[in-house]
């Protein structure tokens, strides 16, 4: 076959983005955490001469979406049909994933069924005849451990060999359900499905499929809801129930001699450590201790403090910077173009010097430690220990993911935000992470910074923290809508694989890179043509006054426009201002305040409009600008009048 | 079912629980003295005379001047109709998931079933002994209401009332808001599965075979396990 598409699904957690890695040459992230592939990832696979295109789709846990990244992924499945559907299940947990595989079959899908993570069934003392289920279900089956590589070579001979067919496959779901399926099928719009599976949705009010089935005339629309309310008054539990233990029934009977319980195992050896992160007595001191050495220490200390020391201070400044400057004076005779290259405001000399010595290493350390984190299964324990706090604030603990990396970078986490359930939800982590959360870059140089006085520190961790609570309750109480459910499945305890960690912190870095460095260049030409035509001037004198009123020197205008450009040369901006020793303590707290409150980067504020769009895009702009300086106006006040200096 | 016969005087206790529905509304929730002739209607139809008649020789009412009120005995019957048709309603509603248009009319037949011997109760007791229909208006608490507040041996409870690291079998997923009950059998947490609750705080964590979910209290409150060992008082 060639020119053959296939598509991934699968449950979250079931090492679906691993495999996808193992197929293609390309590397997605793989996380021990639901959530990672909140775009499709496209990748290409080659097998004998043949190539593959597959996509990867975000985790989905049945054909009935409930999230938006579920959504995605089930549009794919029903609106454009692939020719190899790759269906990844947890092997030890295949009583709970089968009916899913089942539903995929009895929708006509040409399925190929993998049973991954098999190592771990192993060791749970689970024996699983493969053959065996494959006869039952009359698709291949094919077993694979994707982080190790195991079987994935059998996987691509079963996709070059796949030939579509086969087996129809029919779950009984009892006489009401089965005539109304019947009758409705007539009805249904044309999908990838079979006309019983589109009708099966339908059933379910998938609102796709109703969607799609307005489309077609509203006559055919209303003879089905005639017939489904017909239905919901003859059964005594909603329509789903019914399916849904109709396809539990027909998997237990597939399964009842595959899978066979071979030794019990007692309890795994993460589990006196998993009490103890679920305990908030034991949970928070553990949480503080994971910032403390993971963002303090390693981010701040290390990061920022050793590394960017080494690269700003020795590299760059004494050798990098008057070699540029030193050239540019002799090739380049018109000052103008001297000047967009070298010295202050030069590509080179602040684009490339900021991105490379400062940014990078202190987003690379993030990125280390947070791979590490979430490869643990630390991130779920987070989510629900810290659930009834985010209900405080509108959001569940499901947001501690998008959250977590926005200390990392806070565009990639408004991206994340895909994986919240309601709008609501999106629109207040969004403002939250636009104000309140400040990306490692800024955290970094922020340390740096205030690395000499704790007070400083304490200062604007109360601040930050503060307002991130009180705006997060404000924004939950003005906004219509409901308090978000919480359910998650909490994956096992693992200990972070070394090469993994590696991967995933190299393709963050990668995107990273790829996303950010081009901005950092864009920054540094823009600045530069703002500086030659006299429109920063012009700005800077304007923010000159609320610079000057919340009372910082004027020098820090400027570093709050550059933090328009990206929130990190705001502070990198700071950080220059710092080593010329103007500052004093209290001003330094209140320019971290103002700046890590101030408004996002430009990638994070381009990602805002495409992901909520521009209204509220706006509205937080609007928002955020007066308000980072009003917050640092009244500290600076409230520090003034009570006598504290930093 | 029986014939034609039966069905018709089925039809006339409906009109005469209906009456004394409206009565109790009027009376009871209403806060007026009494009730005049003419504000008993039934569906689109004028005043049942014949139906009234027959609740006043049953010392149901008490009429003078066209003006209606409840006997004490009346009182008693009138509650328990109440109690009965708002605890049908909870049941197509919780249960069923009845749409709330078709509610009041399943409802409304449903609860002369419920008059025979014990049923109510099991389905009081099914229910979790409800306080609010799902209008939101009280529902009269039963015997069985007050005995379940004594003991804490019910068979069947929600999740969120399982003590840590007991283990049972999901009875049913019950919930008003549907989107939850299809989000909870979505990830497989169905009836008959065996459960085991972990912890209570900061949030739910229990295992359903060999996976372990985190759920938040409303979430743990639409789950229903049925004890594997009930605890007696």
């Amino acid at each position: 076959m060639s020119g053959c598409r296939i598509l991934m699904v699968g449950n979250p957690n079931v090492g679906k983005s691993a495999l996808f890695n193992r197929l293609t040459s390309s590397y997605v992230v793989v996380s021990n955490y639901p959530g990672t592939t909140v775009a499709l990832s496209n990748g290409r696979m080659k097998h004998e001469g043949v190539e593959y295109a597959i996509v990867d789709t975000p985790g989905m846990y049945s054909l009935f979406p409930i999230t938006e990244e579920e959504r995605v992924a089930r549009r794919m499945i029903m609106e454009e049909p692939a020719d190899i559907l790759l269906h990844v299940v947890d092997a030890k947990n295949l009583p709970r994933m089968l009916p899913f595989t089942l539903q995929l079959i009895e929708a006509g899908l040409p399925v190929i069924l993998v049973l991954n993570i098999m190592d771990e069934a192993r060791k749970a003392g689970l024996a699983i005849d493969a053959g065996a289920l494959e006869k039952r279900l009359g698709i291949p089956v094919v077993p694979t451990v994707s982080i190790s590589g195991e079987g994935v070579r059998h996987l691509k001979e079963t996709i070059a060999g796949y030939r579509p067919g086969g087996r129809r496959l029919n779950i009984d779901y009892g006489l009401s359900v089965e005539k109304t399926v019947r009758e409705s099928a007539r009805f249904m719009p044309d999908t990838s499905f079979t006309p019983r599976a589109t009708a099966l949705q339908a059933l379910q009010e998938d609102k796709d499929v109703l969607r799609l089935l307005s489309t077609v005339g509203s006559g055919r629309a209303s003879k089905f809801f005639e017939a489904l309310n017909q239905l919901k008054l003859e059964l005594d539990r909603p329509v789903n129930y019914y399916l849904t233990m109709g396809r539990q029934r027909r998997a237990e009977q597939i399964l009842a001699d595959v899978v066979k319980e071979v030794e019990v195992t007692g309890k795994g050896s993460g589990a006196g450590l998993d009490r103890f992160l679920m305990n908030p007595w034991t949970g928070v001191p553990i949480l503080l201790a994971v910032l403390y050495l993971g963002f303090y220490r390693f981010v701040g200390g290390f990061g920022a403090g050793t590394v960017v020391d080494f690269l700003e201070g020795h590299l760059f400044e004494q050798y990098f910077v008057p070699f540029v400057n030193g050239w540019a004076e002799k090739l380049i005779p018109w000052p103008v173009l001297r000047d967009l290259v070298a010295n202050e405001y030069g590509v080179l000399t602040m684009g490339i010097r900021y991105a490379v010595a400062i940014v990078m290493p202190i987003v690379g350390a993030f990125f280390l430690m947070f791979s590490m984190v979430e490869d643990s299964g630390y991130l779920p324990r987070l989510s629900l220990l810290i659930d009834r706090l985010f209900k405080k604030i509108g959001l569940s603990g499901r947001a501690v993911i998008p959250m977590t990396l926005g200390f990392g970078c806070g565009t990639m986490a408004t991206m994340v935000t895909r994986t919240l359930e309601s709008t609501r939800e999106r629109v207040i982590a969004t403002v939250l992470l636009a104000l309140a959360i400040p990306c490692s870059a800024q955290l970094g140089v922020i340390f740096g910074l205030a690395a000499e006085s704790p007070g400083i520190i304490v200062t604007w961790i109360g601040v930050v923290g503060a307002v991130f609570l009180l705006v997060g309750y404000l924004i939950a109480k003005i906004l219509p809508g409901e308090t978000p459910d919480f359910f998650m499945e909490l994956p096992p305890l693992r200990m972070p694989r070394l090469g993994n960690v590696w991967l995933k912190t190299s393709t963050r870095m990668r995107w990273y890179f790829m996303e950010i460095l081009p901005l950092f260049l864009l920054a540094s030409v823009l600045i530069w043509a703002g500086n030659l035509t006299g429109l920063f001037e012009a700005a800077l004198s304007i923010l000159n006054y609320p610079t000057r009123w919340i009372g910082l020197p004027e020098e820090a205008a400027q570093a709050f426009l550059f933090g328009f450009f990206r929130r990190d040369y705001g502070v990198a901006g700071l950080y220059d201002i710092q080593q010329g020793g103007v500052l004093t303590g209290n001003q330094l707290a209140v320019a971290t305040i103002t700046l890590t409150l101030f408004l996002p980067c430009v990638a994070q504020f381009l990602i805002m409009f495409k992901e909520r769009g521009w209204r509220v895009a706006m509205a937080v702009s609007a928002f955020v600008f007066p308000f980072a300086f009003l917050v640092g106006g009244a500290v600076n006040f409230a520090l003034n009048a009570l006598g504290i200096n930093l | 079912m029986g014939g034609i016969s039966v069905e018709l005087s089925n039809f006339a206790e409906e009109i005469l629980d209906e009456i004394l529905e409206i009565l109790w509304t009027k009376l009871e929730e209403g806060g007026q003295e009494s009730v005049p002739r003419t504000d008993i209607v039934v569906g689109q139809g004028p005043v049942d005379e014949e139906a009234v008649a027959i609740l006043a020789d049953k010392g149901f009412l008490s009429i003078t001047d066209d003006l209606v009120q409840l006997t004490d005995t009346g009182f008693e019957e009138a509650r328990r109709t109440i109690r009965r048709h708002r605890l049908s309603e909870r049941l197509f509603y919780d249960i069923f998931d009845v749409a709330a248009e078709e509610m009041e009319e399943v409802a409304c037949r449903f609860e002369h079933i419920m008059i025979k011997p014990g049923l109510e109760e099991k389905i009081c007791a099914l229910l979790g002994h409800p306080r609010l229909c799902p209008h939101g208006r009280p529902i009269p608490v039963g015997d069985c209401c007050h005995r379940a507040e004594t003991q804490i041996d019910q068979k069947v409870v929600p999740m969120s009332d399982l003590r840590q690291d007991e283990a049972g079998v999901i009875a049913y997923v019950s919930t008003g808001d549907s989107d939850k009950l299809k989000k909870l059998m979505a990830m497989g947490i169905l009836p008959g599965e065996p459960v085991t609750l972990q912890r209570r705080y900061p949030s739910f964590v229990f295992t359903v075979g060999r996976s372990r979910f985190a759920v938040d209290q409303g979430m743990a409150e639409a789950i229903y396990v049925r004890r594997s060992d009930p605890v007696s008082s």
